[in-house]
């Protein structure tokens, strides 16, 4: 099935008689915003989990500081954490599916790109920037994969984007890495009469990748700023991450570390590649509309459930 | 010695002008290097807004060219063009000027001016008073090799248009 959808992802590229594109909607490509241009984006994920849905939400502030150098403010806002790890945890109850949490804020993101290399042509274009991210944020993340730009883990992420763009095709590669911050909290103790459990969580380094793909199809020729543009996209999104450890009675005399051969599945080492096809509308070539669906590749995500949708706006203010 | 002054004062603004006629640019045909949407093509265009001496912008997205009229009463900045391409994340690939002068400034040299920029020309470039001029890569050093060929002539410009001799129009 797989060998099918790349064989017809290709041949797509192949026969279509279109301009690329590299507006992804779920990666950065190594492109900027303009330069002393706002952009707004806002965003919306959300997937089907047992008998509920979860959803989260991020409104992104975008600036050009110079034509290279772009800055993003992030907030997160939803319904992924609890006040606390479940009872049993790490050995159970992890991930805790179908638990309810409210929907809350969950913190921030600072992100900045530098594009550090361009060589433009007509009609193409090789770009590499590098990128780096702090996030703060102080939830309860029940799986090893570390997230600094979903709202799931505090901590900090860097790597390099290269975007090359000839004639009909576009490709953009992201290889980073995710330091997670631990995270210090408490988990229900089994016995509902006794204190909670002082728990301190280490997550998974991550190594992140990416590759996203994508290409115009409306219209044939360009005309007009006001015609609508259609693109499709693929994007193939992965991580691969180190074991969590946690350690119990954290702060108190009698703190130790669990061994964590022991923890389930979502708390182990792992890599997966999803994969995310999407449709994107930019009206009045400023308003941004796009709509992905992300699946299952290769190996899987623990940190959701599967498909996940995502909807997303963006507007550029020009100041 | 009032009369000297006033003599002095033609002779010097005579002076001036005789080696370094006046022109007017008109408009220019701008390349664009690395747009690849219509979003991109956007922000150059709004880039170009801000540019006071655009009078007006069309773009061609298919050719990834703008074509830019200019007001005929202020001073053009070509480096001011190249400035708003790079601040909207691109690249200048040329401009092609379309530049309006009398046949009688070219008497004297083979340069014209108009503010800033002045322009070689030879007997191909005179006709009807106008001519293009096509600046490759923006690059403002491209015409080291005119500049040493029309050294005497570049000796009597201004020091001030010494630096941005453009080099031969169009044929």
């Amino acid at each position: 099935m797989k060998k099918y959808f790349l064989c017809f992802l290709f041949a797509s590229f192949a026969i279509l008689n279109t301009k690329a594109q590299e507006l992804y909607p779920l990666s950065e490509p190594a492109s900027n915003i303009p330069k002393n241009v706002l952009g707004v984006r806002f965003f919306s994920e959300t997937y089907k989990e047992v008998n509920q849905c979860r959803n989260l939400t991020t409104l992104r502030l975008m600036y050009g500081l110079t034509p290279k150098l772009s800055v993003y403010l992030t907030g997160f806002a939803s319904n992924h954490h609890g006040a606390k790890l479940p009872e049993g945890f790490p050995f159970h109850n992890s991930p805790e599916r179908g638990a309810q949490y409210p929907y809350k804020f969950n913190g921030g993101n600072l992100y900045a790109k530098y594009r550090f290399l361009t060589i433009d042509r007509q009609n193409e274009h090789f770009r590499m920037a590098a990128y780096g991210e702090l996030a703060y944020v102080n939830e309860t993340h029940h799986e090893s994969e570390p997230n600094v730009n979903m709202g799931d883990n505090a901590g900090a992420a860097a790597g390099i984007i290269s975007t090359y763009l000839y004639r009909r095709f576009a490709a953009s590669l992201t290889l980073g890495a995710t330091l997670p911050a631990n995270y210090a909290g408490y988990a229900l103790d089994e016995v509902p009469s006794l204190p909670d459990l002082p728990v301190l969580l280490r997550y998974g380094r991550s190594l992140d990748y990416r590759m996203s793909l994508g290409y115009l199809i409306y219209p044939r020729r360009y005309s007009s700023f006001k015609e609508t543009n259609i693109n499709l996209y693929v994007e193939f999104m992965g991580k691969k991450y180190g074991a969590a450890r946690a350690k119990i009675f954290n702060g108190l005399p009698n703190a130790y570390w669990l061994n964590n051969k022991q923890y389930p599945i979502g708390l182990q080492a792992g890599w997966y590649l999803d994969v995310a096809p999407s449709v994107q509308a930019i009206f009045n070539s400023n308003l941004r509309v796009d709509f992905a669906m992300t699946m299952p590749f290769l190996g899987k995500s623990y940190a959701r459930m599967y498909p996940v949708y995502s909807l997303a706006v963006q507007y550029y203010f020009f100041l | 010695m009032q009369k000297l002054k006033i003599i002095f004062a033609i002779l010097f603004l005579f002076g001036l002008n005789i080696f370094s006629s006046q022109a007017q640019i008109l408009k220019a045909k701008v390349g664009i290097n690395g747009l690849t949407c219509s979003q991109c093509s956007k922000s150059v265009y709004m880039a170009f807004k801000k540019l006071d001496f655009v009078k007006t912008i069309d773009m061609e997205l298919e050719e990834t060219v703008a074509q830019l009229d200019f007001y005929a009463d202020k001073p053009i900045h070509l480096e001011a063009i190249k400035t708003a391409i790079e601040s909207a994340g691109f690249s200048l690939r040329n401009i092609e000027l379309t530049v309006k002068y009398t046949a009688s400034e070219l008497t004297n040299t083979p340069i014209i001016c108009e503010g800033d920029y002045c322009f070689y020309l030879d007997r191909d470039c005179n006709q009807n008073g106008m001519f293009s001029f096509e600046l490759i890569g923006g690059d403002w050093n491209a015409n080291k090799k005119l500049n040493a060929q029309y050294k005497d002539d570049l000796e009597k410009l201004p020091t001030s248009n010494r630096k941005n001799v453009l080099g031969l129009c169009k044929k």
